[in-house]
């Protein structure tokens, strides 16, 4: 059986499956599997998957998907310590969530939601024309589903746990109504030789003055596939902070729209991803700003060991209404081995005549003089690129900005104590 | 070996295939302070370099003794953590690291390595305060990424701060003159000078004869084309920052190739 043939098996499954689902629901599951229909999975002859080789996809769809495994508890993350809302998922599947919701929040699982309120439909996006969007469509069960009331601020953030061990379409809405304020932290972790495939797609819908810290820990095992897909729309004045650390998963990709659709919104999209072996992080921005006065920034730090491999395609799109905007992207790429590739395209795409846009791109090795300064003090050559390579990934780190100076130091050291954690296991690795 | 604390022997060193040194002969004892005095190219920061450790430079012939050990085959970190300070001429920019942890970063290295006790953070912050009021480095410039954006005059104040904390046997000072002002060579002399002990030897490398009306050495050496051509007293430095380096040709000059 091909990987087409395996998929689409899988999806005439589902028809069965959801044959019980409110009509709004059906019906927009039955043009998504249209869509997925038209354009199958994409290969690198398509442009947007030009630098990332699907085959290791195309091999595990081959095979029965890997059967669901019972995992131990959550391994320590970036977020383990911080007090939180939880909702834990195994699979997709909600097994657990905190009760004790203030007013005016709710955090579920989506496909109860849908069941409550089929229309709710309609603020998941599925019009793209990303293969991996239409199947995640017509095949996720299962996810969360989050929403804030207007002006409505949570004391703590709300936590989404995702646990996998077989395949997995994921697929997550997150409303925030006006002026709303919510941190969103999401851990994705599995078991490290399985090679289980999980596609799952955020919405994420702020409304006028509505405000999400949105960081993500992606630390899947190191045989997952793992697809991410965050369709984002900003009101007027929305702040959308996003940080995404990728350290596991074999092959991996985020991609993320980010439409701004309000005058002074803020969009940041940030990440950084800490590769060794043979691991692949793909990762695909598409920056549209669509009306005036909004600022985006993107900035990516990419610290690729072994013979791993970084890709970063970012496009900034500026509609003609869109004046006055301010959009920068910056991607650096520090190789710690000669055989790590990093491939960067930056794009820019403006019909708007009075905007600020600046995008950067660089790959380079350590600084050997930096390094010989730090070893000259007595610092231990191992210690001294951890230094450095920390430094480097430092300036992307502090840039999360929490919902107050003290929770952004919280979560920013608690990132760095994970990627230190990295760096020593792989410098150690690096000196056998 | 004797009581010397540094005895370099014949030494050859080539970078890139170009040989830079060609028969260096140099004794340095506890309690002395050396100059090294040289028109530029003549060879004097890849001596600071070789004794210091840096990788990219070959001894090809000749041999370094520090302490009565064989200096060569160790790692810069092993040279640090048994004395040996390297002054630099251009202090590096590591932005990201903030000064007061890239100094306890160092100290613990090296007293770790000595099998002595790490400080906790309190007592390196006490120990780098003290040394940094005498050298007017402020608290803030301390939590500021090491060297970055720093002045020329704060980056060699920063560089002597260093020494001080780390409290080296053999402090090798490369140009630390080079791009200061009046005010800040005083700052720095001084520094400097504060630090001469009978047990600790410095040997300081400078173009020009200025830093030594701070740093008043014992002896004085003319590195040229690779080799000391002459060795003297203070009086020496006074000669050459009068008549300059137009003499200090060797010997036997290289035959130019066709």
């Amino acid at each position: 059986m091909t990987a087409s043939q395996a998929l689409n098996s899988r999806i005439s499954g589902m028809e069965a499956i959801t044959d019980s689902a409110p009509p709004p629901v059906r019906a927009w599951r039955r043009d998504a599997r249209g869509r997925y229909a038209g354009t199958g999975l994409p290969t690198r002859r398509d442009e947007a998957w030009r630098w990332t080789d699907l085959s290791p996809l195309y091999e595990h769809l081959t095979r029965p998907a890997p059967v669901a495994q019972t995992l131990k508890n959550a391994p320590d993350g970036p977020f383990s310590a911080i007090d939180c809302w939880r909702l834990s998922f195994v699979n997709g599947e909600l097994q657990e969530a905190s009760a004790d919701l203030p007013a005016g929040v709710r955090a579920m699982s989506l496909r109860t939601a849908l069941l409550q309120d089929p229309a709710l439909a309609a603020q998941m996006g599925s019009n793209g024309a990303s293969a991996f969007l239409s199947l995640n469509s017509a095949l996720a069960e299962d996810g969360a589903f989050i929403h804030v009331a207007a002006g409505t601020k949570l004391t703590k953030p709300v936590h989404l746990v995702f646990s996998n061990s077989s395949d997995a379409q994921i697929r997550n809405l997150v409303v925030l109504e006006p002026r709303a304020d919510l941190m969103l932290l999401e851990s994705h972790f599995g078991p490290a030789e399985t090679d289980y495939f999980v596609n799952q797609v955020s919405d994420v819908q702020l409304a006028e003055g509505a405000r999400l810290a949105h960081y993500r820990d992606q630390a899947e095992g190191l045989a997952a596939l793992h697809f991410h897909y965050l369709n984002a729309r900003l009101e007027g004045d929305a702040h959308y902070d996003g940080f995404t650390l990728t350290r596991g998963a074999h092959l991996s990709r985020n991609e993320s729209h980010m439409a701004i659709t309000g005058r002074h919104a803020q969009c940041r999209l940030n990440g950084v991803n800490i590769l060794g072996g043979d691991q692949v992080c793909d990762t695909t921005s598409v920056m549209a700003h669509q009306a005036p006065a909004s600022t985006s920034t993107q900035m990516f730090r990419n610290v690729l060991a072994g013979k791993s491999q970084g890709i970063f395609q970012g496009l900034i799109r500026v509609a003609k209404p869109a004046q006055r905007t301010d959009a920068r992207q910056q991607i650096k790429a520090l190789l710690l081995s000669t055989q790590a590739v990093q491939k960067s395209k930056p794009e820019l795409e403006i019909l708007a005549d009075d905007v600020k846009c600046a995008h950067g791109a660089s790959a380079g090795q350590l600084d050997a003089g930096a390094l010989f300064y730090l070893r000259a003090r007595g610092i231990g050559e191992a210690q001294a690129r951890a230094l450095l390579i920390g430094a480097f990934l430092e300036e992307c780190v502090a840039q999360i900005e929490g919902g107050s100076a003290q929770e952004a130091e919280h979560i920013q050291q608690a990132m760095q104590a994970v990627i230190g954690a990295w760096l020593a296991r792989q410098l150690a690795v690096e000196n056998v | 070996m004797g009581k010397a604390m540094l005895e370099i022997k014949n030494l050859h060193v080539s970078a890139e295939g170009q040989e830079i040194l060609r028969g260096v002969d140099l004794v340095v004892n506890a309690g002395e302070v050396h100059a090294i005095m040289g028109p530029n190219g003549s060879g004097k920061s890849t001596l600071s370099y070789v004794l210091a450790g840096r990788p990219g430079y070959d001894i090809t012939q000749g041999s370094i003794f520090y302490r009565g050990e064989d200096l060569t085959p160790l790692p810069p970190e092993a040279r640090a953590a048994k004395g040996i300070f390297l002054g630099f001429q251009y202090p590096v920019e590591i932005p990201g690291v903030a000064t007061m942890t890239f100094l306890k970063h160092a100290l613990n290295a090296q007293r770790k390595w000595r099998g002595e006790e790490e400080l906790d953070a309190m007592g390196v912050m006490k120990l780098v305060q003290r040394e940094a009021g005498k050298l007017k480095i402020s608290a803030d410039m301390l939590k500021r990424p090491v060297n970055t954006g720093f002045s020329g005059g704060e980056k060699k104040r920063c560089e002597i701060l260093q020494m001080a904390v780390l409290q080296p046997l053999l402090a090798v000072l490369d140009e630390t003159d080079s791009g200061l002002d009046v005010d800040a060579l005083r700052l720095v002399g001084d520094g400097v000078s504060a630090l001469r002990t009978p047990d600790r030897a410095m040997i300081v490398i400078t173009h020009y004869q200025r830093l030594l009306d701070h740093i008043v050495p014992d002896f004085v050496h003319v590195l040229s084309q690779g080799k000391i051509t002459r060795s003297g007293g203070r009086e020496l430095a006074l000669e050459l920052d009068r008549e300059g380096y137009a003499g200090e040709q060797p010997p036997e000059r290289i035959p130019a190739r066709a």
